[in-house]
């Protein structure tokens, strides 16, 4: 049965798109980046599709809180869940841009410290609704602890970078990519490449909210 | 009406503590002890920012231990009892009000101890204290509600670490730059700049933990 909805089919054009344009379409010749600059196709999409799982997590959470449904949790906990996949392969495609251009895997920079706390948050939030049997309760406490943990890391991920210096560009006197660094033909894969693995994590959510669902009537 | 139920339940919450001499003498006893081991592992010599750092580190652990209990302290029968009374919002508030005050004085100790130990070059005392203050106020009131958190979702005490210490880092960065700042190079438009910062986080916790814990509370 192929119930391919248009967005899944997007999603795999986009995808395929964005590695294949990704290796072979021209970029800009610069210092130090040198053919690097083509994880900004990867590392920072990947970022990208990560934010907004978080915040459709946070989004469902409150809506939980509201109107407690156990929809609106599975929802909440699997974006979350998927976030952290794409904010893992986001760590390590960036670590990897950092060893070529920086010359360490890890460097104290205030971002990738933002990132290894990203994930401490949300191991924290999959170990809290691990903690708790009951259904209800778990969402409920659950819900809560997204919402404040998100609003803190928002803070974190947004102020700080703004008060310390950082590696990254766009901060601390660093050119930003879309100003200076990055042309026309770049941001004609970029900005597709966001859409297409922020369409794919929504796909990995459907697939695992429907394994939940499944296994849940297997269990009753 | 919140805010004098408030005072009432920061009251019983005084009352109960001093009545139980034993955890609040352990809790000093542990952040002296605490500080002494350090004084005597560095051997008192200490480069100014490694002290930001280890002051800081100290004043983590021993406020994770002073506001982490102050939910997991209160049985269930307790509980009931205050659920009864008061509005959980008045609930919340005179909790922090609680946890801030004890952490408070556990700092001014732990920092004022150091201070002697260590003594380090401060070049502002007052932005040293303001520091300390809203450090006190930040960790309080972080780590009470999560431990509301950790409470109803299991109750034992490693989860209120698990979900502290992340959540405390923004907190905690701040505070070692503005720390840093009082004691080498003070430059009074940055330590303005922290302390606002200082300031929104404060703020913005008080404000989270008050609008999500009547939802914990339900049970």
């Amino acid at each position: 049965m192929l119930a391919l909805k248009w967005w899944k089919i997007l999603a795999i054009v986009l995808v395929l798109y964005s590695i294949i344009g990704g290796f072979l379409i021209d970029v800009p010749k610069l210092p130090i980046l040198h053919e690097t600059i083509r994880n900004t196709y990867f590392h920072v999409t990947l970022w990208f599709a990560m934010m907004f799982l978080m915040t459709i997590s946070m989004v469902y959470s409150i809506k939980h809180l509201g109107k407690p449904s156990q929809q609106n949790d599975l929802i909440a906990s699997e974006t979350a869940n998927i976030g952290l996949f794409f904010g893992i392969l986001g760590l390590v495609t960036g670590m990897i841009w950092a060893q070529f251009t920086w010359g360490a895997f890890w460097v104290n920079d205030v971002k990738t410290n933002g990132t290894a706390i990203t994930l401490l948050i949300y191991f924290a939030y999959t170990v809290l609704r691990g903690s708790v049997e009951d259904d209800e309760k778990r969402g409920r406490i659950a819900a809560v602890y997204n919402i404040f943990a998100f609003v803190m890391l928002v803070l974190f991920l947004g102020i700080l970078p703004r008060v310390n210096d950082s590696l990254h560009p766009g901060n601390g006197g660093n050119p930003a990519f879309g100003n200076y660094d990055m042309d026309n033909t770049m941001r004609m894969v970029f900005y597709p490449a966001i859409i297409g693995y922020f369409l794919m994590g929504l796909w990995f959510v459907d697939h695992r909210i429907r394994l939940k669902k499944i296994e849940q009537k297997l269990t009753v | 009406m919140i805010l004098k139920d408030s005072l009432v339940v920061a009251q019983h919450e005084l009352k109960l503590e001093i009545r139980n001499k034993n955890a609040l003498g352990g809790l000093i006893l542990y952040s002296i002890s605490t500080v002494f081991v350090t004084y005597l592992s560095t051997e008192g010599y200490i480069p100014n920012n490694l002290f930001a750092a280890l002051l800081w580190i100290i004043l983590l652990f021993i406020s994770i231990n002073a506001a982490g209990k102050s939910f997991l302290q209160t049985n269930n029968g307790r509980h009931l009892f205050y659920f009864s009374q008061v509005s959980p919002q008045a609930y919340i508030l005179g909790k922090h009000l609680f946890t801030s005050g004890l952490v408070l004085v556990l700092m001014v100790l732990v920092s004022g101890l150091c201070y002697f130990l260590f003594s380090p070059k401060i070049e502002s005392l007052i932005f040293f204290a303001i520091t300390i203050f809203l450090g006190s106020l930040g960790f309080a009131l972080t780590i009470g509600f999560l431990s509301a958190v950790a409470q109803t979702a299991s109750g034992n005490f490693t989860m209120v670490s698990i979900l502290s210490f992340p959540v405390l880092l923004p907190f905690f960065l701040t505070q070692i730059k503005l720390l840093n700042i009082t004691l080498a190079g003070f430059n009074i438009d940055l330590a303005y700049k922290y302390i606002g910062i200082l300031w929104l986080l404060n703020l913005l916790v008080l404000g989270l933990s008050y609008i999500l814990f009547p939802y914990l509370w339900r049970d």
